[in-house]
This record gives C-alpha cells, sequence and structure tokens, in this order.
C-alpha cells in the first residue's frame, strides 16, 4: 500500500470515531439541506435545466481548444493578456514575474480552489510577498495555518467558539466575540489590505468564451474589492471553466447558488472582460488569466472520464456524501475532497498515490443524484478502480483473491462446496485483509441448489 | 518563447483528446424555453417582493420630487453625514428636485453612496450595474450603504434577459465590468451563522421610480 493510503486509512479510523467532529459537520450539511430545496422552487422544469447545463458543458468541452482560443482573441482585444500554463510551476512563474514587474508587496486574494491547487500563498510567502486571504472563511483557515476543509465553506469543520478562540490568539480579540463582532474584526483588517495591495488575484468560476471574460461567485464582496482597487488584477482559472456563451450564466448563475449554497443567486455575480476601458472611472490598468492544465487533459483524454471537467465547484456531492461527512474534508490530503476529489485527483496527480480513494466509496450514488450537472460520479469512481486494476496496480494478493473469488463463484460445483461456516471461516479468516475495514460476510448455511431443490420438493 | 510553446502543447493535448468526441449528454433537453418559474405578478412587485426577501430595502416613489423627499427623509432618520454620488445625470435630477445633501469628496469617506444601475432583475430581485457607470467598480461595493436610484423602464424579468440586452447595448464595447448585485453583502462563513456587511454594504435601498 503506498503512504498516501496509509496515512489515509489512519486518518480515517481516527476522524470518523471524533464525535465532535461528526457533531459539527452534521450542524453545517444540516443547515444547507434546509435551504436547498427552498431555492430549487425558483425552477419549474429542475431536471431540463441541469440536462442543459450538461448540455452546455459537453459543448465547452468537446471544442475546448476553440473555446479557448476565442476567448484569448476576445480578451486580448480590450487589453487583456492570456498566459498559459501546462503544469502548477508555469503558472507560478508567471505571477511571480508579475509581482516582480509590479514591485508587489502585498496582494489580496479572493477564494479560489486552483490557487489552493498550485500553492499559492506557500510560494508568496517564500518571495517575500504577503499574500492575503479575503474570503471570511479563507481568512480564518490563513489565520490558522489549514487549508480549506470544503471547497465551498472553508471553515466549515470549527464552532463559532472555536473561532473567536482563534482570532482571540492570533488577533488578540476578545475571546467571545460573537460571529457578527468577529465578522466586523475581519472587516476592518481586510479593507485596508485591499487598498494597500499592488496586485489582486482571484480565481474565476466561468470563462464566457464568446465575450471573452471571466466570471466570479461570491457573497461576501471581496472578489469585487480583490478586481477593483489593485492597478493589477491576475485571474487564474482552470481551462475546464468554459462556458459557451454569456446567456448561459442566466441558467448557470442560479444552479450554482441553489445547490452551492441554497441561494435563488449568490450576493454577488461579476463578470470581468478586461482592464479598465478608456472612459472608465476605475479598475486595474492591468489584467491577466492565466490558463492551467495541471493534469486537466489526462482526464479529458479519456472519454470517459472526460464529464468530470463538467464540474462547476458547488460542493454538493460532499455535503450527500456518507463518506465524507464521516472523515472530513482534511483526512483526503487533497486539494478537491469528496466524491469529485476523488474523481480527479488521481488524474490531475499519480493514480498510484490517489487511487485508494475511489474505494472509499459505498457507491451509494448519492452524489450522481444530487449533482447539479448530473455528473456520473459513482460510476466515475468505478473506473477509476477498473483503470488502476488496469494499469497493474492492484497488489499481488488482491489479485490472487480476485481471482480466487471469481473462478469459485462461476463454478456451481465449488460454490456447492462445504457449508456456509467454512466459506465464513475462508473468507474471513483466510482473506482477513478484507475484514479488517469491513463488516464479516455471513453465508448461507445451505447453498443455493440446496434450497432450490427444497423449494421444488426434490429435497 | 516558454509561453507560446506552453500554448501549443496544451492545444496539442486538447486536440488529440478530442479526437475522440463524446455524444451529447441530453440531446431532447435542448430549447431555449426558460426553465424558471414565469411571472405572475408585474414586474415592480415581484422585484420588489424578491429584493426585500432578501433583506434589500424598497421604496416606490411615482416621481423624482417624491424621490428626493424620501431621501432627505433617509438621510435624517439614518443620521447620514457625508453621501457620496459620482453619476452627474442622477445628481443633477436630485438637485433640481430639491435634494442636494452629497458632502462626501469621496467613496472612502462616505456613510452612503447613491448610484443607478444598468437593469433591475425582477425575478431574483437583483440589480444589474456597470463599470460603464461613472460610478465604476468601487462605489456600490464599498460605500457602508448603498442606495440605487432606478426607474421601472429599466426593470427586465430574468438574468438571461439583462445579460443579453447589455450585450446588444455595448455590442463590442463591453464594460469592463458586469455586476449582478443581490442585497446586502452577506456570510455564513462561521456556523452557517447568516451575518450581513462582510465586505460590501450592510444595507442596500432601491428607490425606483416611476418612468
Amino acid at each position: 500500500m503506498t503512504e498516501t493510503a496509509e496515512s489515509f486509512k489512519a486518518k480515517s479510523t481516527i476522524k470518523s470515531d471524533d464525535r465532535e467532529h461528526r457533531r459539527k459537520i452534521n450542524f453545517n450539511i444540516n443547515k444547507y439541506n434546509a435551504v436547498v430545496p427552498v431555492a430549487k422552487h425558483q425552477f419549474s422544469e429542475l431536471m431540463v435545466a441541469r440536462e442543459r447545463a450538461k448540455n452546455a458543458k459537453w459543448r465547452a468541452i468537446e471544442t475546448l481548444d476553440q473555446q479557448l482560443e476565442e476567448f484569448e482573441r476576445q480578451f486580448t482585444k480590450r487589453g487583456g493578456k492570456v498566459i498559459w500554463a501546462e503544469t502548477a510551476e508555469q503558472a507560478l512563474e508567471a505571477v511571480e514575474k508579475i509581482c516582480k514587474e509590479k514591485n508587489c508587496k502585498t496582494l489580496v486574494k479572493s477564494k479560489s480552489m486552483v490557487t489552493e491547487e498550485i500553492h499559492l500563498n506557500q510560494f508568496l510567502e517564500k518571495q517575500g510577498i504577503e499574500s492575503v486571504e479575503t474570503d471570511l472563511g479563507e481568512y480564518i483557515q490563513q489565520l490558522d495555518g489549514e487549508a480549506p476543509y470544503h471547497i465551498v465553506t472553508p471553515a466549515m469543520h470549527k464552532s463559532k467558539e472555536d473561532v473567536a478562540k482563534l482570532f482571540a490568539e492570533k488577533l488578540g480579540t476578545p475571546s467571545d466575540l460573537t460571529p457578527e463582532q468577529l465578522t466586523l474584526v475581519a472587516r476592518v483588517k481586510l479593507r485596508e489590505k485591499f487598498i494597500q495591495a499592488e496586485v489582486g488575484v482571484t480565481g474565476a468560476n466561468f470563462i464566457i468564451s464568446d465575450i471573452g471574460a471571466i466570471a466570479i461567485t461570491e457573497n461576501e464582496g471581496n472578489a469585487r474589492l480583490s478586481c477593483a482597487f489593485p492597478k493589477t488584477h491576475i485571474a487564474i482559472v482552470g481551462i475546464e471553466k468554459v462556458i459557451p456563451t454569456l446567456g448561459d450564466l442566466g441558467l448557470f448563475w442560479p444552479l450554482l447558488a441553489t445547490y452551492g449554497t441554497g441561494q435563488k443567486v449568490t450576493v454577488y455575480n461579476t463578470i470581468v472582460t478586461g482592464p479598465r476601458q478608456e472612459g472608465e472611472t476605475d479598475g486595474p490598468e492591468d489584467m491577466y488569466v492565466i490558463f492551467l492544465d495541471n493534469g486537466r487533459t489526462n482526464l479529458l483524454n479519456n472519454p470517459k472520464t472526460r464529464e468530470a471537467l463538467y464540474c462547476i465547484r458547488c460542493g454538493a456531492c460532499l455535503n450527500a456524501c456518507p463518506v465524507y461527512k464521516n472523515i472530513g474534508g482534511h483526512t483526503y490530503e487533497t486539494t478537491y475532497s469528496g466524491p469529485i476529489g476523488s474523481v480527479i485527483t488521481p488524474h490531475l496527480k499519480e493514480m498510484d498515490d490517489y487511487k485508494h480513494l475511489s474505494n472509499a466509496s459505498s457507491l451509494c450514488g448519492n452524489c450522481t443524484e444530487v449533482c447539479p450537472v448530473r455528473i456520473n460520479l459513482h460510476e466515475l469512481l468505478l473506473e477509476n478502480r477498473h483503470e488502476a486494476v488496469e494499469f497493474g496496480m492492484a497488489t499481488y494478493g488482491e489479485r490472487i483473491a480476485w481471482k480466487a473469488w471469481k473462478t469459485g463463484s462461476l463454478n456451481r460445483k465449488m460454490m456447492n462446496l462445504g457449508n456456509g461456516k467454512l466459506k465464513n471461516w475462508m473468507i474471513n479468516k483466510v482473506f482477513s485483509a478484507w475484514t479488517a475495514h469491513r463488516g464479516k460476510l455471513n453465508f448461507s448455511n445451505k447453498t443455493f441448489n440446496e434450497m432450490w431443490d427444497e423449494r421444488n420438493g426434490k429435497g | 518563447m516558454q509561453i507560446s510553446s506552453s500554448k501549443e502543447n496544451v492545444l496539442k493535448k486538447i486536440r488529440q483528446a478530442l479526437a475522440n468526441p463524446v455524444p451529447v449528454p441530453f440531446s431532447q433537453s435542448e430549447g431555449n424555453t426558460s426553465v424558471f418559474q414565469p411571472s405572475t405578478k408585474e414586474l415592480e412587485i415581484e422585484f420588489a417582493e424578491n429584493f426585500t426577501g432578501l433583506l434589500g430595502k424598497f421604496s416606490f416613489c411615482i416621481n423624482e420630487k417624491e424621490l428626493a423627499q424620501q431621501l432627505q427623509q433617509l438621510a435624517f432618520a439614518k443620521k447620514l453625514k457625508s453621501i457620496y454620488c459620482n453619476e452627474k445625470d442622477i445628481k443633477q435630477k436630485l438637485v433640481t428636485a430639491g435634494f442636494d445633501n452629497f458632502t462626501a469628496t469621496d467613496v472612502a469617506a462616505c456613510d452612503a453612496s447613491i448610484t443607478g444601475c444598468e437593469l433591475l432583475v425582477a425575478r431574483t430581485g437583483s440589480l444589474l450595474m456597470s463599470s460603464a457607470q461613472t460610478s465604476g467598480r468601487t462605489v456600490s461595493v464599498y460605500a457602508p450603504i448603498h442606495i440605487c436610484v432606478a426607474y421601472t423602464s429599466q426593470l427586465v424579468y430574468d438574468i438571461k434577459e439583462g445579460l443579453l440586452h447589455l450585450k446588444e447595448k455595448y455590442a463590442n464595447k463591453l464594460p469592463s465590468l458586469i455586476t449582478l448585485a443581490t442585497g446586502p453583502s452577506r456570510t455564513a462563513d462561521i456556523e452557517k451563522t447568516l451575518v450581513v456587511g462582510v465586505h460590501g454594504p450592510a444595507e442596500v435601498y432601491v428607490f425606483l421610480v416611476e418612468g
């Protein structure tokens, strides 16, 4: 077993036994579950909406090269610059180069999972640049030196008392502040940073190819401020975020909000088409969009896994997943956790190091059920398992065990050998690896043949 | 050189992958019909209900004179000392109608800002604004209180309609930023507890004027 898999198993074992963790997560997810059905009422044809969204993403991804080039054509017309990055390193190099040119000392960041993926903050810190997370949840996580726990709700695993204690330790505030007071502390601290920063970094929820723009979805206003005050705006975005037309946002904004946070639309949905234009009052002088591949073309390459690129990062599959709810977001030790994380991480990184995540699933299919763009998530988990075996990544013991199982279960004579007790002993004791993390198998005392004969009066 | 070769490499990988196409997932669902609940009320009422449902504060004004009076009352009730407005036509209309209480010289110093908008979206209770307005990117988001002056002729029912309207209006000269703002700035990052006024305004007013 690889080191990552060992660590995952050990952490899962501990977390799933942590009652306090489970209480906090259930509290949060129950609140989410209460509002999502309300937001769904805005749709008269919810299933058609979801299917059309999948069609739109299909259209974008099946012509991805043309979409990205069309974006570049439109975006550069307004003075924007596009940088293509094959790897995280290339994206970081590009950011470094821009920051040096602009003599950047402080950088404000709005929430972005792609910047987590390339570990931008750690990189900038080494360059001596202060990188400030401005989304409240991310700000909390940055103060605590932790990665986001959830792709939409970064500090989901912290109670209000935990946050008050953290602020007291790190910022010297009284230790009994309410969520309102804590939010105000962050507001005041971060206001200075928006004005001070030379560069603003955002992600993007969508790349709109027909008009050459990016769109950012948020509730707080920090993304709007991050691309308003600093003289330079850098948007780092995965190449799969494309939607074909501006009009598609009329569908995607409400879908993302409904499944992400149970809102009809989030408070701010902002389209940025470039730097400040002639005659405009304010805005950055320069705007860069960095297109990041970093393994996404691996997912594209297999027609079966391709649809994982349709993901709009709403987090619904995390909230619905019985495994996620028990082991929590950090146990995965990946940027993207939950079902979608288990599907894509082996392709973005190494299959051998992350294939175990695809086995951390009961295949209940709830993730597929709740996905707004109808990605067949649980089938993709199976596809990953298949790929891992195909490329010979299963252990020797596992392969022998399945071979024996296959031979046995295809042969009626062998199936009829021995009673239930013997079979139980075989499986539960001889193949003890099976029962280490699973319940014991319990075979029927009589074979199927015996029962069939009895029923038909031949016994 | 490095950057352009990265582009070529990424595009090459994409094209190679796409040599194996996959079929459209749900051809039976294609179409342009709306998937949202249709409007059942007049757009003014639809907007007012949805906007106030999200903690927005709504007021209807029969004309600009009434608008000026209502603004006066609001300034008095909220003890607003410095109001900022950077849109000439709105300022002029308000001054003509008898409201000239603009003492703030920049948005950083104000306790409320007044802006116009491009359109109002009734179904979601949203303001559609753009950087083509002289308020730019900052005024409606940086002030602690945002007051929007809008006209009934600016109402559309849904988001797509609003976006396509702007695309047509500006043709090849789209503003550098378009934002759909729906209610006051909010967060629920701490235990999913709703708190308003994180980075943007804690209060948003819409004065909808007939016309």
